[in-house]
């Protein structure tokens, strides 16, 4: 009890420093620490087994049905974005850039990662080969918090930044799919200790049921709903959902992700139901860091530190040198500078429920180092996107000055 | 209907041995509250369309689903699952203080003090006669040796008892508005505390009585000045928190929904460790900001928002946790406790309506609006059966039953009685 009260207290001190300083208009990495939720994956570490111990095991496993809603609702909420109508407003060649992104990013991680997990860490090769595909999935991940944060305050409404906003909210669905295959087949979690045709049968299952689940919805929500009912639907869909992957030991993330896609294209309430989803997600999103946090036993050595800053610089690299070329060999119809790739730089929530995702498919206790390297990741590229995103803004200005607003 | 048979079908299904064994399944916390969540919600829509109170559906379909009959919740779940409790609890609580208005208190006060009184007197009094009458070796074999008056001296205690959670639970559902329902909900939530003060004084009482120390029935004062302090200590955190609500109202009022919750689940832990009433003080929080400031009308709203999946969670879990092999083993004796608790509560509703001239309607229906049973009354019973060996887990197996009883043909009674009052509905969306 002690522990819970502590929870709700903090939950509140972090909610009410969140209310205080987003309020302000100055660009600082502390502001947007809160306005990407990372302030409450501190805090869970700060109540974790390793520092306060308010969150001990015990706690968090009563806890555990909101980190696994937590979990489909990211998923939830991410695949709810791909309808059809929304979709087909852009062009196939913007959704081909956002394949071709997510296939050099694999290629490049996970091909420096297997070296540096082989060489460095002194990780097997098959397990060097699972961490190093999950990673460097994981780096192919983007955010759209801090662009739209950033395309606010600055103020610009151009197509380009419209077009960086729709690429970036939507390429991380590649690594969702990469993440469904890594489960199914790749040596590690639990489910490699069944055949491969029950490895089969498991994927099409996470994909079917929550087609089927997806239309009991739509059956659900067609008459005429209050509010209240439409988000209690919403929530025992995306439990339901989530939990029919925790049972199965496969990460929520994927189902939950073709629930969205699959219900968005089902039902008419679109309009009714983004503001419902964006007024939920915040408390979802701080319960989950904060568990998350909580979840998380912090490891860095010193061969840990070189490989997460490599990995970093190339992301950087590959961000500064890739998005330019893309753009001009798809003919996309306006120049980008070098610079605008790292728009593409944070993953926030994604990220971090893409490691917890793994993490809990692997079995924290094997997975700890995937945690580390994961969300230190996630926290450094998220705190520095603040001014890298706005300098590659800002930069651009030459390249869109003639296209107006 | 069809999307509840799918749904029923899907769970039976996926809990089937063959299934489990190909595909590999494991225990899985937030399937069961997915399902328990859906499910108890389209139960109590489809109990709805029978004019019953969705409550009774939420309740019915958490028996349903629960570790007594199809098991989709194991004891452990249900137990982990109690998490809600408190923050169902202290929503509810905030929900009854910001309906509740002064104005309309102050008319009601004479009738709420003479249906707590009579009510009290005619059900505890009650008791111990029948306890004295009766000829009860025949229900020796079930509820084990005792010695009559202390027993029912307790069993009349903790039938005097009406859950205030379940009442305001109705009279929102309903959308009741009115005079017999501001008593209703003034004399549920009055004498919610009356019973909790004659449960300390009683309980102190038998305890040494039965002991024997000292050869006679003897007060613990320690004990009254223990529970004199949880009420005074409420009352204050009560104050404090309203009072942060209408500042958090009047200066920030930005995620309200949010910083609700948060205060819900706060001020629920904090009493909890403190030994406090969450229910009197988050009370006390919306009686402050609906009558001391003018963001009566926001705070409600802002509950309502999220309040329908907490309530939904509350009543199916509140019903998985109903023992029903306790209510197997004693029906018979449970059913006629609930029968003669039925008429004593009609004799005390009468008697105190007719003092204090109330409305026609009072006197004769009121008591429908008392019989609803939960929460509170069994933490008293799991009191009793800790603090009295000699009976205490005779009497917590008994009033288990009864208020399975109770909380099943509670909210029915209830609704029944503000449909026919002409109040429910009266409420302005």
């Amino acid at each position: 009890m002690k522990a819970l009260f502590a929870f709700g207290l903090l939950i509140l001190i972090a909610f009410l420093g969140s209310r205080f300083l987003t309020r302000r208009k100055k660009l600082s990495p502390l502001v947007f620490v809160f306005h990407t939720g990372l302030i409450y994956l501190l805090l869970g570490i700060v109540l974790g087994e390793k520092s306060l111990k308010i969150l001990s095991p015990d706690v968090l496993k009563r806890l555990s049905p909101l980190l696994i809603l937590g979990l489909g609702w990211v998923g939830f909420v991410f695949g709810f974005q791909f309808e059809k109508k929304y979709i087909q407003r852009f062009q196939r060649r913007f959704i081909s850039f956002s394949f071709l992104y997510f296939l050099i990013f694999l290629l490049s991680i996970s091909g420096l990662a297997y070296v540096l997990f082989t060489q460095l860490i002194g990780l097997s090769s098959t397990e060097a080969l699972s961490f190093s595909f999950a990673l460097a999935l994981l780096f192919s991940l983007t955010s759209p918090t801090v662009l739209d944060v950033i395309l606010f305050q600055v103020e610009r409404k151009e197509l380009p930044s419209y077009l960086a906003r729709f690429i970036v909210s939507v390429t991380s669905f590649w690594g969702i799919l990469g993440l469904a295959f890594l489960v199914f087949f790749s040596p590690h979690g639990e489910s490699f200790a069944v055949s491969f045709w029950q490895r089969g049968s498991l994927l099409a299952l996470s994909t079917g049921l929550p087609l089927l689940l997806a239309s009991l919805f739509h059956r659900l929500t067609k008459r005429k709903l209050s509010e209240e009912e439409l988000l209690l639907f919403l929530l025992g869909l995306v439990f339901l959902c989530a939990g029919v992957a925790e049972s199965l030991g496969i990460p929520p993330l994927y189902p939950t992700m073709i629930l969205g896609i699959a219900y968005s294209n089902l039902t008419r309430k679109q309009e009714r139901l983004y503001p419902l989803l964006l007024n939920t997600e915040k408390p979802m999103f701080v319960v989950l860091f904060i568990l998350v946090g909580a979840l998380w036993q912090p490891e860095l050595s010193g061969p840990l530190g070189l490989v997460i800053f490599l990995l970093i610089l190339v992301k950087f690299l590959v961000l500064i040198g890739l998005v330019s070329r893309l753009t001009s060999f798809l003919r996309f119809p306006f120049p980008f500078s070098p610079w605008y790739g790292l728009c593409f730089l944070s993953s926030g929530v994604m990220g971090v429920t893409f490691t917890v995702c793994v993490c809990l498919w692997w079995g924290l206790s094997v997975s700890q180092v995937f945690m580390s390297v994961g969300l230190i990741s996630v926290i450094c590229l998220d705190f520095i996107s603040p001014w890298v995103v706005r300098s590659a803004v800002v930069q651009n200005k030459k390249y869109f000055g003639y296209l107006g607003k | 209907m069809i999307e509840l048979i799918i749904l029923l079908a899907g769970m039976i299904l996926w809990r089937m041995e063959i299934i489990q064994a190909y595909i590999g399944t494991q225990p899985s916390l937030a399937l069961s509250f997915g399902f328990i969540l859906l499910f108890a919600f389209l139960f109590g829509q489809r109990i709805s369309r029978y004019k019953l109170p969705q409550i009774t559906g939420f309740i019915l379909a958490g028996i349903l689903g629960g570790p007594y009959l199809l098991g989709f919740l194991s004891h452990a779940d249900v137990q982990t699952l109690q998490i809600f409790d408190g923050l169902a609890l202290s929503l509810i609580a905030l929900i009854a203080g910001g309906e509740m208005r002064i104005s309309r208190l102050r008319e009601q006060l004479k009738a709420i003090f003479n249906l707590v009184l009579w009510q009290t007197v005619f059900i505890i009094g009650g008791f111990i006669l029948i306890g004295f009458l009766l000829p009860l070796r025949v229900f020796q074999e079930q509820i084990g040796y005792f010695a009559p008056l202390p027993f029912f001296l307790m069993l009349g205690t903790l039938a005097t008892a009406t859950s205030p959670s379940t009442t305001i639970a109705v009279i929102t559902e309903t959308r009741a508005k009115g005079r017999l329902t501001d008593l209703i909900l003034g004399t549920a939530v009055v004498k919610d505390f009356v019973v909790i003060l004659l449960f300390a004084f009683s309980l102190s009482l038998v305890k040494s009585w039965v002991a024997g120390a000292g050869g006679g029935p003897g007060l613990d004062w320690k004990v009254i000045f223990r529970i004199l302090e949880e009420v005074g200590g409420s009352l204050l955190l009560g104050v404090v928190i309203g009072g942060g609500l209408v500042l958090y109202l009047k200066y920030i009022q930005r995620e309200v929904t949010v910083f609700i919750l948060s205060i819900a689940f706060f001020s629920y832990e904090i009493s909890h460790s403190l030994g406090f009433h969450p229910l009197l003080i988050c009370l006390l929080a919306g009686f402050i900001v609906e009558n001391y400031s003018p963001y009566g009308t926001n705070l409600i709203k802002a509950i309502e928002k999220v309040a329908l999946p907490i309530f939904v969670i509350f009543f199916a879990i509140s019903g998985a946790s109903l023992d029903m092999g306790a209510l197997r083993k004693s029906w018979l004796l449970a059913l006629a406790i609930v029968l003669v608790r039925g008429g004593l509560k009609f004799l005390g509703t009468f008697s105190g309506a007719k003092l204090s001239q109330a409305d026609r309607g009072v006197s004769r229906w009121g008591w429908a609006g008392f019989i609803s049973q939960a929460g509170v009354t069994l933490g008293m019973a799991v009191i009793i059966e800790k603090e009295i060996p000699l009976w205490g887990a005779h009497l917590k197996a008994l009033i288990l039953a009864v208020i399975a009883l109770n909380q099943i043909i509670g909210p029915i009674l209830l609704q029944k009685l503000l449909v026919k009052s002409g109040e429910a509905g009266q409420k302005q969306l």
